[in-house]
């Protein structure tokens, strides 16, 4: 009675499709200006919370030499509050909400390989941050190239926004796992707030160079180790900052993958 | 052929012990399967699909391993589950050709019309949203998506619950002609028994997560005879005095204009009712098994079960 195994090509495409048709509304993409706005704006207007208030020159040479890198790690941290709510928002729809609406049932019943399917959830995830970084992108280069006002280097609002970028992918991974392990879409959504939030706060008490493996010590010293070199010099070690991209990317990639083995391997629906 | 088997297959979920060693049979054909609510209908097509992981036990669709090789089962499983959600903002169209590139068909728009033909679904109101449609519409959809990637095998989870009796029938006469017509096997899980009746070549009862009867129905008929007996008649308090006298039957009873009798002699039965009809010159408007022929069987190996 056994018939010989067989193997079906990928559906990859379809299932990245299927994902982003779902997932995507124009409430999404509301949400996804909103970050744009808030992560370029502030960033290209001196810092101010809005272009009514540009600072001057002065001003802003003033704020240079009393330490305003502190001001540009308030700017990235705060992003992190309100990325905590975006991401564990959209995490909980992929996920929580597919499982408890019963999707997940009917769309694992038909012939999709489980790391296939978790990873098109991934890839649709990591879509957001990712438009998000390219509009953040398209918005500089639009200021940039008609002469407008411009107070910042290029090359130090594109690296907070590299920072932004990897903050993204460390709550994805987080609200990601969440999401996957409680069913009830506001259940899982809290729980991923309170945890992102938590991490947060925790980088703040806890001692080098452990602190430097959560968002708030990992930020400080991505946006110091830039800016602080206009005013006397980096004062962390390369070992500092070794330590705080393992924080942001290597384990948010670890719980990521420990999550693909426990989907394919354990998990019912 | 045996198309799907089980053995000793154990799920439990916290206290709840959903299947307790529960070996299963079927061949090739329409199958059904039934029991109370809570048997553990739904957590064996769930571990059929590979969709839960079972505690203890195995079981094999087409000759492959339910968990460890779902890929393959699922390739040549159709499902339609219980209340079945689809995404309310596809349109059905949309939703099948998605469907069938999962199953990598060739072509998907074509596939997706042409289900929607043989389900009989109303081909105008495929562009619309799935979310604007009724819950027999909702029903057909689920049944064309599990006919996509041409199945060997339907797995139809409390299929009608959400019909009306029109959409009933002709949903079971449905399934009826893609067998006879396509070589489709079915399984239908359900507990409306006598519509399940009328589509069946074989059953398995099922109880606290345990098969206790399977089989083809003719086989089971013969081994559990209907034995609750509903004569309709005028002067019903005649008609039981008769019966009673013969001392045949072990419980005669009125109901109305209802005779019910309790015997396993079906032919002293009728010999008697004829008798009884004729001498008192009494109108005759129904006579027959108080169930269907599968309630009948079910209700004796429940019975047996409370009694054992």
């Amino acid at each position: 009675m056994t018939e010989k195994p067989s193997k079906t090509p990928g559906r990859f495409i379809s299932l990245v499709r299927w994902e982003l048709e779902k997932a995507f509304s124009f409430a999404t993409l509301a949400i996804i200006i909103a970050v744009v706005l808030y992560i370029t704006v502030p960033a290209t207007y001196g810092g101010s919370s809005s272009p009514s208030q540009i600072p001057s020159l002065e001003s802003l040479l003033e704020r240079f030499a009393s330490g305003w890198t502190r001001s540009w790690s308030y700017q990235v941290s705060g992003f992190f509050m309100y990325g905590a709510f975006i991401f564990s928002a959209l995490a909980s729809n992929s996920l929580s909400r597919d499982m408890s609406r019963g999707y997940m049932r009917v769309l694992l019943s038909y012939p999709i390989g489980r790391t296939k399917f978790l990873l098109s959830k991934i890839l649709v995830l990591l879509f957001v941050p990712f438009f998000v970084f390219m509009c953040c992108l398209l918005f500089v280069a639009a200021l940039v190239f008609p002469g407008l006002f411009w107070h910042m280097k290029a090359s130090s609002v594109a690296y907070m926004m590299l920072v932004a970028l990897v903050q993204m992918l460390f709550m994805l991974a987080v609200s990601f796992s969440t999401s996957l392990h409680i069913r009830q879409p506001v259940m899982s959504f809290l729980a991923s707030v309170v945890t992102l939030i938590a991490m947060q706060q925790m980088g703040v008490y806890l001692v080098a160079p452990y602190k430097y493996l959560l968002p708030t010590g990992s930020t400080m010293i991505l946006m110091d180790y830039h800016f602080s070199q206009y005013m006397f010099g980096s004062y962390y070690s390369y070992n500092d900052l070794a330590m705080a991209l393992f924080g942001m990317t290597v384990i948010p990639a670890i719980l990521l993958v420990l999550n693909i083995i426990y989907f394919k391997s354990r998990f019912e629906t | 052929m045996l198309i799907l088997e089980s053995h000793g297959l154990t799920k439990h979920f916290g206290d709840v012990h959903a299947l307790q060693g529960l070996d299963l049979q079927l061949s090739e054909g329409v199958s059904g399967l039934v029991g109370p609510n809570g048997a553990g209908k739904t957590t064996t097509i769930g571990i059929l699909l590979g969709l839960l992981r079972p505690d203890g036990g195995r079981a094999s669709v087409f000759g492959f391993d339910c968990w460890s090789d779902s890929f393959e089962v699922r390739r040549r499983v159709g499902v339609l589950h219980e209340k079945p959600v689809y995404p309310s903002s596809f349109t059905g169209r949309r939703y099948l050709e998605y469907v069938a590139e999962f199953y990598g068909v060739g072509d998907p728009n074509n596939q997706a019309d042409r289900l929607l033909r043989v389900v009989g679904f109303p081909v105008e109101a495929a562009d619309r949203k799935i979310g604007t449609y009724s819950a027999g519409m909702v029903q057909r959809i689920g049944l064309a998506q599990a006919l996509i990637g041409e199945p060997r095998l339907v797995i139809l989870d409390e299929p009608t619950a959400n019909l009306d009796p029109v959409g009933r029938a002709e949903f079971l006469e449905k399934i009826r002609e893609l067998h006879r017509e396509q070589d489709i096997s079915f399984l239908v899980s359900t507990h409306i028994l006598g519509e399940l009746e009328r589509v069946c070549d074989q059953v398995a009862i099922i109880n606290n997560g345990v098969v206790k009867e399977q089989g083809r129905i003719a086989e089971l008929a013969k081994k559990y005879e209907a034995e609750n007996y509903v004569i309709i008649v005028s002067k019903p308090q005649l008609l039981v005095k008769e019966v009673e006298e013969s001392g045949f039957a072990e419980d005669v009873t009125v109901d109305g204009t209802r005779v019910l009798v309790r015997t396993d002699s079906w032919q002293q039965l009728q010999d008697e009712v004829i008798h009884a009809v004729k001498k008192n010159k009494l109108r005759l408007v129904a006579f027959g098994p108080q169930y269907g022929l599968l309630e009948s069987i079910y209700r004796k190996v429940m019975e047996k079960e409370e009694n054992d």
